[in-house]
């Protein structure tokens, strides 16, 4: 089997607001991340995070500017091609009918099939394989509506695996995980970058971005500063992001950002 | 499948002939069996098929179980044309069937129309808020024609086409119906995997590759033809488009791949079974509507009060 192509995915001066007559939630924002790269975008609440991979994933299209995957522009992707590049790990999913953990998995082939075609044997080995590497083995024929809100979130995470994207964006994907289970996802994204996935996560939680290789500081639609964690992941940039004070120290060689109580 | 389901059904003919089947030489009743009960029961098949079939695509794009394929103006348009058949052109039987087909799209596609307009809401909310409207407009009208209609002669028969029956059904209603449902039910029946996809969050839809909106369309429109086209022979049958759906789901889970097929089984044999009750039970007919809401009925409170019952949300 080939080597599949890798993808990086750009921003070039992108704006984009849900009203024309309110203020933009982007107005010309410009980052890149590159092919096989882990990039966290950490911001407040509100601050248009999970607009941006909307955007991302071509659901909303911006006032101006462009989105380059592989340095070809978004808009020129077909549907099913944008389906087997990208995949979309959102925040939370409703689920209206008691689907197993594996047949919820398995839709996650759909764009590699053709419209009329049913999943086939690879198929559901694909989606087996899934939904053991997030960790669901053993939940693999509950019902999705029977799950805890963390185990839901690593069914949806099977899902987008099974999708075997190129790029990867996920909307706080460790915002309703235990410690271990938060470990987990942080180590298997960590994995599918070393496969040459390009990964996008949205966090509001410091120590989830702190797991990633790329900073993106978003706020009131702008990136603030985007760059390698060691430069951006800084006592000055944190306290600027998120308008308090935040110190950020070294503990064991990793960065670890500390707030001190009372002083908002 | 499709084959399993008709040679399942091979056997009711002769199952219901009371007298002794092995009576082939009987000209009287080859003719009978041929003319009137063949094309019944046919008709009950596609009939059960399709509300079924049609009402587990509803449930699952609506993403909510309560809807069944009658609710986007179908059922109440086919009803209101149907009477106005009745009332204006004395019941011939091509104008009552006629303008029941007519008017169960013309009620579709007022919902349809009507939700383009609403300014507010998702896309399903404001389908749904249309197809009431309309059907409540439709069923007023019937309200109007039944006040209008002669008590003696044109309200009997607006009342008992209003309760369902296949009792006028011949060779020459199954053959305008099947070129509609047969096409109908197999672009369903091909795309019951890829319902299962249309059932989650337009976002999540999308970034699996799919067009949310286009796929919806395509699957709705097939399901409401099928419907409307069994309605506008049939009259309001209540029950199985709602019902069947959740019982084969209960049975074979939720995977539309297996629940569909399950589904669509399940309400061909139902409505078979139930219109030939109808027609052999009492001297007389029993409207079959009546019929399936009375099993519709009982089969779901035997549902709700089952242990292992799971709500679907």
């Amino acid at each position: 089997m080939s080597v599949p192509p890798e993808y990086g995915l750009a921003f070039d001066r992108v704006s984009f607001g849900y009203d024309p007559m309110a203020a933009a939630v982007l107005s010309g924002f410009s980052a890149a991340a590159a092919p096989g790269s882990v990039t966290a975008i950490l911001g407040a609440n509100g601050a248009g995070k999970t607009t941006l991979l909307l955007l991302a994933l071509g659901w909303l299209e911006p006032r101006c500017g462009r989105i380059l995957l592989g340095g070809r522009p978004l808009a020129e992707y077909g549907r099913r091609e944008l389906g087997r590049t990208l995949a979309l790990v959102p925040q939370a999913e409703r689920m209206s009918f008691d689907y197993s953990v594996l047949d919820y998995a398995l839709m996650g082939r759909a764009p590699h099939l053709a419209p009329l075609a049913m999943p086939g044997g690879g198929d559901r080995g694909i989606a087996r394989r899934a939904v053991e590497r997030a960790g669901l083995s053993s939940l693999a024929a509950r019902s999705v509506t029977a799950l805890s809100g963390g185990e839901l979130q690593l069914a949806l995470v099977a899902r987008a695996l099974a999708q075997e994207p190129r790029i990867l964006l996920m909307d706080e994907p460790t915002s309703h995980l235990d410690l271990a289970n938060k470990v987990r996802v942080l180590d298997l994204i960590r994995g599918l970058a070393a496969d040459g996935v390009t990964v996008l996560f949205t966090t509001h939680e410091p120590e989830a971005a702190a797991a990633a290789t790329n900073i993106v500081l978003m706020k009131d639609g702008r990136a603030l500063r985007a760059g390698p964690l060691e430069e951006v992941f800084t006592t000055e940039d944190l306290s600027a992001t998120y308008g308090i004070p935040v110190n950020v120290s070294l503990v064991g060689g990793r960065r670890v950002a500390s707030w001190n109580p009372g002083r908002t | 499948m499709v084959l399993a389901v008709s040679l399942l059904l091979g056997r009711y003919p002769s199952a219901t002939f009371l007298r002794p089947g092995s009576l082939a030489g009987d000209e009287m009743a080859r003719r009978l069996l041929w003319n009137i009960r063949l094309p019944r029961i046919l008709t009950a098949l596609m009939l059960g098929v399709s509300l079924a079939a049609a009402g587990t695509v509803f449930q699952t794009l609506f993403a909510n179980p309560l809807v069944e394929p009658g609710f986007l103006g179908v059922s109440q348009g086919a009803a209101f044309g149907a009477c106005l058949g009745i009332v204006c052109f004395g019941g011939a039987l091509f104008a009552v069937q006629g303008l029941a087909m007519l008017c169960a799209f013309l009620g579709l596609g007022g919902a349809v129309l009507l939700a383009r307009r609403a300014r507010f809401g998702g896309w399903v909310l404001r389908l749904v808020l249309s197809g009431i409207a309309v059907s409540a407009l439709f069923s007023s009208g019937v309200g109007i024609l039944k006040y209008v209609a002669d008590p003696l002669r044109q309200l009997p028969e607006i009342t008992f086409w209003l309760l369902g029956s296949l009792s006028a059904v011949t060779w020459r209603q199954a053959r305008t119906v099947a070129p509609i449902v047969v096409p109908a039910l197999f672009l369903i029946y091909r795309m019951r995997w890829r319902l299962n996809l249309l059932s989650l969050d337009d976002v999540t839809v999308f970034s699996l590759g799919a067009s949310p909106g286009r796929e919806r369309a395509v699957l709705l429109a097939a399901a409401v033809a099928a419907t409307a086209a069994v309605v506008s022979v049939a009259g309001i049958v209540g029950w199985i488009g709602l019902i069947v759906p959740h019982l084969a789901r209960r049975l074979v889970g939720a995977d539309t791949s297996r629940a569909l097929p399950a589904s669509a089984l399940m309400g061909g044999l139902a409505a078979v079974v139930c219109d030939d009750v109808a027609r052999t039970a009492l001297a007389g007919e029993i409207p079959l509507g009546i019929l399936t809401s009375l099993l519709g009925a009982m089969a779901f409170l035997v549902m709700i009060r089952s242990a292992d019952f799971q709500g679907e949300r």
